[in-house]
């Protein structure tokens, strides 16, 4: 087995890996042990017992079912202080009441809780915590979910409606309709990104303020020859923090310039960029800041990537409506560009969005 | 439009504890000057 895993990365590596020999040893050991590992412990017998002992599912033996339902009083059990018996009684009582409502909803509110009278949480002072307030941008501090049920997943897709909320201060430019449109094109926009790999191989895992893109090994870097006279959407990864940080638009302009800009912005010179949360967020190592409270890293750090890049010349591929075997929909008055929309093309676009 | 588009839709997979842009998108269209 480990001749065939080094035969493998010797293949690999001709076709351009490089991993440092330390990595490289220590991922052919583990590899090589990994089948068998895999078939001693992912076995029935060795998964059921842990679910057993928790009493998410009955005991076979105990029950002599062939299909075990979950064990009322050892899920209890597994509460780390004592339960009184008022406590007991109304999860009894209620337990009916609630699996009802996960079935509808994949989770229990927390008013759901507090009508029917369950205690509120508590830190480890032992202070009462109320998760009432508590919305879908704090997911980790929720309840347990079922993400896939179709409400969980209504829910994800207002993410759009949770961006305009933040990010759009005048409550009646939220229902713009270049917003509507943009709401109307990205389910394309996502179909191209999962199409170049952007994407995390499985998102239906992640929670809401988790990063969806992929490793930046899955973008080109705006910074070759052929990228830096590119123009459409760039990003900026912190090679030193690994985070994806901020997504630009280099429209009638390309890669390279806007790179400049920024860089030159990052040295904080005048007072628009000093009032850029980009800017300092990331200044130039060259500021020498009185407060680093804002500082989450260093611009030259930060590596601009290639989000979706064409060429200024061929640009009119994307610029065919969907209706004209295009990729986005379009409402245009020639073919040199988009055009500002008459009110009725609004009105249209509102209406279709609406429908 | 496509660019404020395109800016949008990765604007919308980055993890808003690291995401640093405060820009709604469409600010020219929309009126709004960051």
């Amino acid at each position: 087995m480990k001749k065939r895993v080094v035969q493998g990365f010797q293949e690999m590596s001709n076709k351009g890996l490089r991993l440092n020999l330390t990595r490289k040893d220590a991922l052919i050991d583990f590899l090589s042990c990994l089948p068998e590992t895999l078939t001693k412990t992912s076995t029935r017998s060795k998964i059921v017992p842990g679910f057993v002992s928790n009493g998410q599912i009955g005991d076979e033996a105990k029950y002599a079912s062939k299909f075990a339902f979950p064990d009322f009083d050892i899920m209890l059990d597994t509460v780390r202080r004592e339960v009184s018996k008022e406590e007991y009684n109304l999860c009894k009582k209620t337990f009916p009441e609630l699996l009802l409502y996960g079935l509808k909803l994949g989770e229990v509110e927390e008013q759901e809780y507090n009508r029917l009278g369950y205690p509120m949480d508590e830190d480890p002072c032992g202070q009462e915590v109320s998760k009432d307030k508590i919305t879908i941008k704090q997911e980790c501090r929720q309840r347990a979910k079922c993400l896939s049920k179709e409400y969980q997943i209504e829910q994800r897709h207002a993410i759009v409606g949770r961006h305009c909320q933040v990010r759009i201060k005048d409550e009646k430019k939220r229902d713009h309709w270049s917003v509507m449109w943009a709401g109307k094109c990205l389910p394309q926009l996502s179909a191209i990104m999962v199409l170049f790999g952007h994407v995390k191989n499985d998102i239906t895992c992640l929670d809401l303020n988790a990063c969806l893109l992929a490793d930046p090994s899955a973008f080109k870097k705006a910074t070759t020859p052929t990228g830096k006279m590119m123009e459409g959407c760039y990003l900026y990864y912190d090679t030193n923090d690994g985070q994806w940080i901020r997504s630009g638009k280099a429209v009638g302009s390309n890669f390279d310039k806007r790179h400049k800009e920024h860089s030159k912005g990052s040295e904080l010179k005048d007072s628009i960029s000093q009032k850029s949360k980009f800017y300092s967020s990331y200044p130039s190592r060259s500021v020498n800041l009185h407060d680093n409270r804002a500082r989450k890293g260093t611009f030259e750090n930060l590596q601009q990537y290639i989000g979706v890049g064409y060429n200024k010349m061929l640009k009119k591929n994307m610029l065919k409506d969907v209706k004209d075997k295009g990729i986005f929909i379009l409402i245009m008055r020639s073919t040199e560009g988009l055009m500002p929309l008459t009110s009725k093309e609004r009105a249209d676009l509102i209406q279709n969005n609406a429908t | 439009m496509i660019g404020y588009l395109l800016e949008l839709g990765y604007d919308l997979c980055i993890a808003p504890d690291f995401n640093i842009s405060g820009n709604p998108g469409f600010e020219i269209v929309l009126g709004v000057n960051k």
